[in-house]
Order: structure tokens, then sequence, then C-alpha cells
């Protein structure tokens, strides 16, 4: 189960998850990504702080949005992952790709 | 502590609820609440993989899951009657390159591969069976 909630800070699109990040739940997720930066997103700000737990298919979500980010030379940050999260972004190499802060305070202020 | 032996089939529907199962399993056995996790990560890429890939031109079959657990010893066993397939066999996708070029393919795998201490596969009487350990 996940769900998502989304407000515009300035330019910025703040997306907040909460919950799985699994093989269910990742590809609504990866439409409603792509469909922002359709929409014209450039600056998309993940808020990670609720997510409980990510598998292969939520981090091929954020790859291909990422890279679709990266196509309109957008800009896509990921916040405050917990120790899991950040534990399967760093086997994966994932913590190499990403611009991940601590807090999503930091990551809008950067 | 009394195994979990589950019997399901192939469907990405059941999914959710084979993670409730383990989860619960998990918190019975009183693992912390990161081992519960990592367990549900590795058998849920292993399932998906199976569901998506194990019957390619058939109705799906049934997946046979069993955990046991020791105060400090888990070990897991995947069966299914899909097509013969080894995941330890896959290529580890290279973690260096950049954006552009990272493959998503053989990812979920490699996640297992990290989580658990061993992974075994054997191909016997027409069914895979994937057999993972982990100290806990």
């Amino acid at each position: 189960m996940l769900t998502l909630q989304s407000n515009k800070r300035d330019a910025t699109l703040v997306v907040s998850l909460e919950g799985r990040i699994d093989a269910t739940s990742a590809r609504a997720l990866e439409q409603q990504c792509l469909a922002w930066i359709d929409a014209g997103e450039k600056r998309l700000v993940f808020d990670l702080s609720q997510v409980q737990y990510i598998s292969s298919a939520g981090l091929r979500t954020f790859l291909l949005t990422a890279r679709k980010m990266a196509s309109v030379q957008g800009d896509l940050r990921l916040a405050a992952l917990n120790q899991t999260v950040t534990h399967v972004f760093e086997i994966s190499g994932f913590s190499k790709l990403f611009a991940i802060y601590p807090l999503l305070e930091t990551a809008l202020a950067a | 502590m009394k195994p979990l032996h589950l019997l399901f089939p192939a469907q990405r529907t059941r999914l959710p609820e084979v993670a409730e199962a383990i989860h619960s399993f998990g918190c019975e056995a009183g693992w912390p609440e990161a081992v519960c996790l990592q367990i549900e990560l590795a058998l849920e890429e292993l399932l998906v993989n199976i569901m998506d890939y194990g019957y390619p031109d058939r109705p799906p079959g049934q997946i046979e899951l069993m955990l046991q657990a020791s105060p400090d010893n888990l070990n897991i066993t995947v069966a299914d009657d899909g097509v013969p397939f080894n995941p330890w066999q896959h290529a580890t996708p290279n973690l260096e390159v950049p954006l552009e070029e990272r493959m998503i393919g053989g990812l979920g795998i490699h996640l297992v591969k990290s989580i658990m201490d061993s992974c075994t596969y054997s191909f016997f009487e027409s069914r895979n069976r994937v057999i993972l350990t982990k100290s806990l």
C-alpha cells in the first residue's frame, strides 16, 4: 500500500510518499511521475520519510523517472530515506546515482 | 518455532497476502523490523520473477514457500513448476555505470544475493527449487 501527496513549493513539486514501493505499487507511481514530467514539471523532490520498504520495482521507478527528468534537463532529488530504504539504495549502487538529502528541508534548500 | 508453509498461485495479485504472512512470521519469531523487511524484499524479488517469467505459455501454477526459523538461523525454500530457471546464473548488473546506462534487469536477484548468506538452485522432477539461508 502506497499513498502519495504532492504540493507545489515555488518551482518545485514536493512528492510525499507513505507506505511501500513494491511490485504492486511501483507501476502506478511510475506513471504518475512520468505524467508530471510530461506536464512540464522540472524539479521533483521526493520525501521518503514515511516509506518503510522499497524493492527493485521501486528502484526501477526512480531510475526511469530520473532518466526522463535528465532528458528535459530537470532536477530530481530524494530526501529523508530511512535506514532500511538507504540500505537497499546502497546495495543496488543507486545511492551513487541520485541526489539524496537527509531531510526534506535540506533537499529544498540545496 | 513452527515453520510457515504457503501454497499459492503464481499471480502478482497474491503478493500482498504473502508479504503479510512473512511479516507476521518474522514478528512472531522476534526478528528486528529491519530483518523482516529484508526477508520480505528477498522473497518479493524471487516470487515476482517466477510470476512474471515462470509460466510464459500456460496458466500460472502453484508456488510453494517454506520458512523455517531457529533463534539464529533462517532457512527458506521456494519451489515452483514453471520453466526451468536458475536465478543465480544471472550476471550481476554493473553497479558502477551512470544513470543513462544502468540496466534494471538482474537487480532484484542481486538484492537477494546481497541479503541472504547462501542461495542454491536445483531442478528436479519438473520443479525449480531455490533454497536461501541467513544467519539471524
